[in-house]
């Protein structure tokens, strides 16, 4: 049965000197690749040996077969640690697309609250004549990303779909996003397959994996429209027109990772340079 | 003699499920209260033509406008208006039912 990183977490002191004392080697090693694995990365969790334990636990392979063991483990640690630190890498280009997405997404919420609002005022006026002027007088007809027109009836369309405007760029980000994603997705599937054949299931990168796959299952808005869903709590209601769900189609920028398949050539380039698989 | 809010039920029912045979605004405009043994409207005022009222009712429960809670949620009055094949005034009438 082994030992979690919980446990050594609150493993008595007596415990630990037990293991370095008179445990088995694959104990011993698991108890020293648990203190690598936190030295290696913060998110692993606090230091469970001092330094003097480490040396000791260390110098405690004496056996061929001991030291086979725990060479066998440093190798494995070597190629996890580089794949964590690669898959590491990618998260934070993946957030920067997450990050330029949602700025984006929230500048199209923005502008169509703006229309929104601005048109409620309008609606106030009955005098379609009258309506047109106010409405053509006041509207900026440009914008960065956006186009300002008074449709026909005197309100204003803030338009964002057209040639190299809003949603245009929404949508080339979203692509870039999709494909780190996916990218990062066979990175990750590649690393998990190494660590099951190689069977060192370390808790501590257990760990810091979570909280990597966390930062990139992280959804970039907590908006369910742009991801083309119907908001849960309205999902609810017992008749939903597909027609509604049909139109939220054109909302549907966010990338879901539950969704993307992991890139095949990502997949095998690490497992020809990282893990050394093929 | 049928009662009224059975005529009303019925005139819904028929723009619900118009709606939902893939009719657009048009379609819904084709429909009479008359034809459902109602009257065209109650009151002087040109909004209490009971078509209108009807399909603002009918438009704001099929695109879920009376939602408020959740409105950030919806699609725009706009886009909705496009696939409806209406004035987007109509649907911000629909849209302004609740909120006003």
């Amino acid at each position: 049965m082994p030992i979690t990183s919980q446990e050594y977490k609150v493993m008595p002191k007596k415990d630990i000197s037990t293991i370095i004392k008179s445990g088995t080697a694959r104990e011993r090693v698991k108890l020293l690749a648990e203190q690598i694995a936190r030295d290696k990365f913060v998110d692993a969790g606090d230091p469970i040996l001092t330094e003097k334990e480490f040396f000791h636990l260390e110098q405690s392979f004496k056996s061929d077969k001991e030291i086979k063991l725990y060479n066998k483990f440093r190798k494995a640690d070597s190629t996890i640690t580089r794949g964590i630190t690669n898959l590491d890498g990618l998260k934070f280009e993946i957030l920067n697309h997450y990050t330029n997405l949602r700025g984006y997404i929230f500048l199209w919420d923005n502008l169509q609250s703006s229309e929104l609002l601005v048109n409620s005022i309008l609606h106030g006026i009955e005098n379609r004549e009258e309506r047109i002027k106010i409405a053509e007088n006041r509207a900026v007809k440009r914008s960065l990303f956006n186009k300002n027109v008074v449709d026909k009836e005197g309100y204003i369309e803030i338009q964002v779909d057209g040639d190299k405007q809003l949603l245009d760029l929404i949508k080339i980000v979203s692509k870039d996003a999709t494909k780190s994603v996916s990218k990062w997705l066979g990175w990750y599937k590649a690393l998990k397959e190494y660590i099951d054949k190689e069977g060192v299931k370390i808790k501590a990168y257990s760990k810091v994996l979570k909280s990597i796959e966390e930062t990139v299952f992280f959804r970039v808005v907590s908006m369910d429209k742009y991801y083309g869903e119907l908001d849960e709590k309205l999902a609810d209601i017992d008749e939903v027109s597909p027609r509604i769900l049909k139109l939220l189609q054109k909302y549907n920028v966010c990338p879901d990772p539950y969704e993307i398949e992991p890139d095949k050539v990502a997949y095998n380039w690490f497992k020809s340079q990282i893990t050394g698989d093929e | 003699m049928e009662y009224r809010d059975k005529k009303y039920d019925k005139y819904f029912k028929a723009l619900k499920d118009c709606l939902k045979d893939g009719g657009n605004y048009t379609d819904l405009r084709k429909l009479q209260p008359t034809d459902f043994g109602l009257p065209n409207r109650e009151g002087d005022r040109i909004t209490d033509g009971i078509q209108r009222q009807c399909i603002l009712w009918t438009i704001s429960t099929e695109y879920l406008l009376f939602e408020t809670a959740y409105s950030f949620n919806l699609p725009e009055l706009r886009e909705i208006a496009k696939e409806l094949g209406s004035p987007y005034s109509i649907v911000l009438s629909a849209y302004n039912l609740t909120r006003i």
